[in-house]
């Protein structure tokens, strides 16, 4: 999100809390969210595919709620009335093409309407039959599963999404050469993850139907949108539909946290990404001591530029009487790797913790009965790590990511079972454990901050390079 | 009313107070804030810098259109161009012979990396004066065509105590419309005027100037000011780490060796380049007051052989103009008893780069080796 569109959303969001102070919050988020999808959408070099992907993004959230809601809850009044709002906005925006400069919903002229009435026919049609009986929606649901999962990799996958760029390209007759960076799906990473958690819930018997136009809310809060947090449901909802005054998410509170996020991301972060690491700069840079530095600045930088997000979303929220779940707790001053991933995007880590981490160690502990708790820890600590890299993005830089801290937080677990009842018995004056503790902080920033090289380089020559300079072998 | 109805009861009277107590209080300290800024606007703020301290100074003046990729900026601050630069802090030592390099972007070296520079290449040979003395030159080229401007750097420059400038000169340089439209020189008035003052120009330089108002000394005036002279800072610590202060992309746009059959240069047409349109007061002024030597050299210009030369040397020159002016340049030197090189044609025409006064290193070698016999000529060297 740019600065302007920060202040778009503030405007807006302040008129709003202004003349409706919280009520028809719902509806509000409902609108706005949608149109906001389509607008932050950036351009892409392939034709419509600025107008596509956020499509696809309302028919994924379609096809979950059909899915996760039962017949009885899906033909009310209200949702029908949602549905019909959603088609106009839908509508409106495609007929309105990009008349607008300055106000640009799409960034491209839609496809032709033909097309769009067609495809419209069709989805409501799958809808439809999905709708019908309840009986087969465990197996919808698995499917479903799947196909996000699927779409997830192509999308996550450099080779995959460049190869489906060029096909696409050749069916519209394009030469335009692509780069994978061109290719931005707005918000889809955080979208796929949020109907992963509620298909989950379903499947496991603990979700709750609600309402498609909460559903869409929750799925595309605009705020959250680029960059989190990621909520759960039932939370969300509960927010959503409270109207009630002095919950402690007022104006002032929400300026006051945007103001933070704004200095965070637009000063801080943004200044200190001119310094920041990356794969040009680590061949370009001439000397180790620099390196560090540019290394550094990236790890502030990246945090900084999360957190500011997080903030200036949480901002916004909470002018609209939504409270949204921390993201970030000091990941800087964690004494240790575990410490650091329960305070670094914390909403990441409770959903690969929640559905991953717990189910896949519950598995092996009813499953392989004999196996040591050292290596289950080990399977499960670096799987888990894995995974959150691979969610960053399906190419091995984020594997080697995911290794270092998989591997990291299992030595640092086994390191402080073995020194930390040494420790207690030593008895240490507070002095002494006082300069553990900052020695303690100084090692986990140092490993976060060098893990980094794999997140800010892609290529693993150039990854191989930064480490053979940092450490002169 | 409006307010009061939803704001004020909604949000309850104490935090209503709390936010209108806020705004007040946040516009008062901006306003007085801004007002204090304008206090500073003649204080040089642009002399604190991290150069030369946490990271080493630049080899030439700050100047950069894609800093993202050349980590390097334009900027107007002088103070803070000066003060990002090696010579800022470098001490002269009684064993010094130091050479200050003025110009344009062919002395600053558009397309090449600071070894390859004029300055750059000189200095490799080590030269040093026959009683012993390093010579040491130094890049003060800066990439706008205006004798005004490089009047402003010689100005500034006095200050690091040189011993011999070379001041490389062309045609385009010297148009009295061109003096004041280079950036440094239209974005600093102050400096204009005090250099008009100082060196007894004519009125005609204050014409075109504009003195800042109130507005634009405030923090708001000056943000932009501001933000760069933070870039700078930053790009600092980018040069410091990789030496690089130049984007030098693979592919460029050659000079134009071909033209359209049109023999005027600005509004003039032969037969007559008006010589009293022309600067020359400027390097009269200049020659006379200083107090060291300067060396004048008619820098050298690509000269095309392709479609309709026999009526243009280059995109910049007709023939007849820049006839001209060699004759009158010629004429002033003679009359004012200046050491002058005419190097018009010293380079091949394939040694020019994107424009017909930028060169390849190959170009800058054959002009250096010229320069070096000159340099030798005036102060004797030995290697």
């Amino acid at each position: 999100m740019s600065f302007n569109q920060i202040a778009i959303f503030l405007a807006i969001v302040i008129i709003y809390r202004i003349i409706f102070n919280y009520r028809y919050k719902k509806q509000f988020v409902f609108i706005l969210s949608i149109i906001v999808l389509y607008w932050l959408q950036p351009n892409i070099i392939f034709r419509n595919w600025d107008y596509w992907f956020p499509s696809i993004s309302i028919f994924l959230i379609l096809l979950s709620w059909v899915i996760v809601t039962p017949k009885s809850k899906i033909f009310l009044k209200h949702n029908i009335a949602t549905l019909l709002i959603l088609i106009s906005i839908f509508m409106t925006i495609t007929m309105m093409g990009n008349p607008f400069k300055e106000v640009l919903i799409l960034k491209t002229s839609p496809p032709q309407l033909s097309l769009i009435l067609k495809l419209l026919f069709i989805i409501f049609l799958l809808l439809l039959i999905l709708s019908i009986t309840d009986k087969f929606k465990l197996v919808y649901s698995y499917i479903f599963f799947i196909l996000l999962i699927g779409i997830f990799i192509i999308y996550k996958s450099p080779t995959f999404l460049l190869k489906i760029a060029s096909w696409s390209q050749s069916i519209s007759g394009g030469t335009a050469h692509i780069k994978i960076d061109e290719i931005r799906w707005i918000g889809f990473s955080y979208l796929a993850f949020r109907l992963l958690h509620i298909i989950r819930d379903k499947q496991t018997g603990r979700y709750l139907p609600i309402d498609l136009d909460r559903f869409l809310s929750f799925a595309i809060y605009f705020p959250a949108i680029t960059a989190g947090p990621i909520d759960r449901i039932e939370h969300f909802d509960q927010e959503i539909t409270n109207e009630e005054k002095d919950r402690g998410t007022d104006l002032i509170i929400g300026l006051r946290r945007i103001m933070i996020g704004l200095f965070n991301k637009f000063v801080i972060a943004d200044s200190l990404s001119i310094i920041s690491v990356n794969t040009i700069i680590a061949l370009q840079s001439t000397s180790s001591y620099w390196l560090w530095i540019h290394l550094f600045a990236y790890s502030i930088q990246i945090y900084f530029d999360f957190c500011g997000y997080t903030d200036i979303a949480i901002g916004i929220s909470n002018c609209l009487g939504i409270k949204l779940p921390e993201n970030f707790n000091k990941p800087f001053s964690a004494q240790n790797l575990t410490q650091f991933w329960n305070r670094w995007h914390m909403t990441l880590t409770q959903w690969f913790r929640s559905y991953f981490f717990n189910p896949f160690n519950r598995f092996f502990k009813i499953n392989y009965k004999k196996i040591s708790p050292q290596l289950l820890l080990f399977i499960t600590q670096v799987s888990t790590m894995v995974l959150i890299g691979l969610w960053h993005g399906i190419s091995i830089n984020f594997i080697i990511w995911g290794l270092w801290h998989g591997l990291g937080l299992f030595i640092q677990n086994r390191w402080s079972s073995f020194i930390q009842p040494i420790i207690d018995d030593l008895h240490l004056p507070s002095n002494v454990l006082n300069i553990m503790r900052y020695l303690s902080i100084f090692i986990t920033f140092v490993y976060v901050t060098v893990g980094w090289t794999w997140f800010a380089i892609n290529d693993i020559n150039t990854g191989l390079h930064v480490f053979q300079k940092l450490f002169g072998f | 009313m409006f307010f009061k109805n939803y704001l004020v009861f909604e949000i309850s009277m104490s935090q209503y107070r709390f936010l209108r107590n806020t705004i007040l209080k946040a516009l008062f300290i901006f306003l007085v804030l801004n007002i204090l800024f304008t206090k500073l606007y003649n204080y040089p703020y642009g002399k604190i810098s991290l150069y030369n301290i946490l990271f080493e100074g630049r080899d030439r003046l700050p100047f950069g259109e894609n800093p993202n990729k050349s980590y390097n900026l334009t900027l107007n601050n002088l103070d803070a161009m000066f003060s990002s630069l090696k010579i800022n802090k470098a001490q002269k030592n009684d064993d010094e012979f130091r050479i200050l390099l003025i110009g344009d972007s062919s002395v600053w070296g558009i397309r090449l990396d600071n070894q390859n520079t004029i300055s750059g290449q000189i200095n490799e040979h080590s030269f040093t004066t026959c009683d012993g003395k390093k010579i040491k030159v130094y890049n003060m080229g800066y990439p706008t065509l205006s004798l005004f401007k490089d009047m402003m750097i010689i100005n500034r420059s006095l200050s690091y105590s040189p011993d011999l400038i070379l001041w490389f000169v062309t045609l385009e340089s010297f148009p009295m419309v061109n003096q004041l439209s280079s950036p440094i020189v239209t974005n600093n008035p102050t400096e204009v005027q005090l250099l008009v003052n100082k060196y007894k120009l004519k009125n005609y330089y204050l014409s075109d100037i504009t003195l800042p108002d109130f507005y634009s000394k405030t923090i708001i005036g000056q943000r932009r000011n501001i933000h760069d002279l933070i870039r700078l800072q930053l790009y600092g610590a980018m040069w410091a780490s990789t030496k690089i202060d130049q984007d030098l992309p693979q592919t460029f746009s050659p000079a134009l060796r071909d033209f359209e059959e049109d023999d005027s240069f600005h509004d003039w047409r032969p037969p007559l380049l008006p010589k009293d349109e022309l600067a020359f007061d400027i390097l009269e002024k200049m020659s006379k007051s200083l107090d060291l030597p300067i060396i004048l050299i008619n820098e050298p210009i690509l000269i095309s052989h392709g479609e309709n030369s026999h009526i243009r040397y280059n995109y910049y020159y007709p023939r007849w103009a820049y006839d001209q002016y060699r004759g009158y340049l010629q004429n002033f030197v003679n009359k004012n008893g200046l050491k002058y090189y005419d190097l018009w044609n010293l380079v091949n025409e394939k040694e020019f780069t994107n424009s017909a006064i930028h060169m390849t290193p190959k170009g800058v070698a054959k002009l250096c080796s010229n320069m070096i016999e000159i340099i030798n000529e005036t102060i004797c060297l030995k290697k």
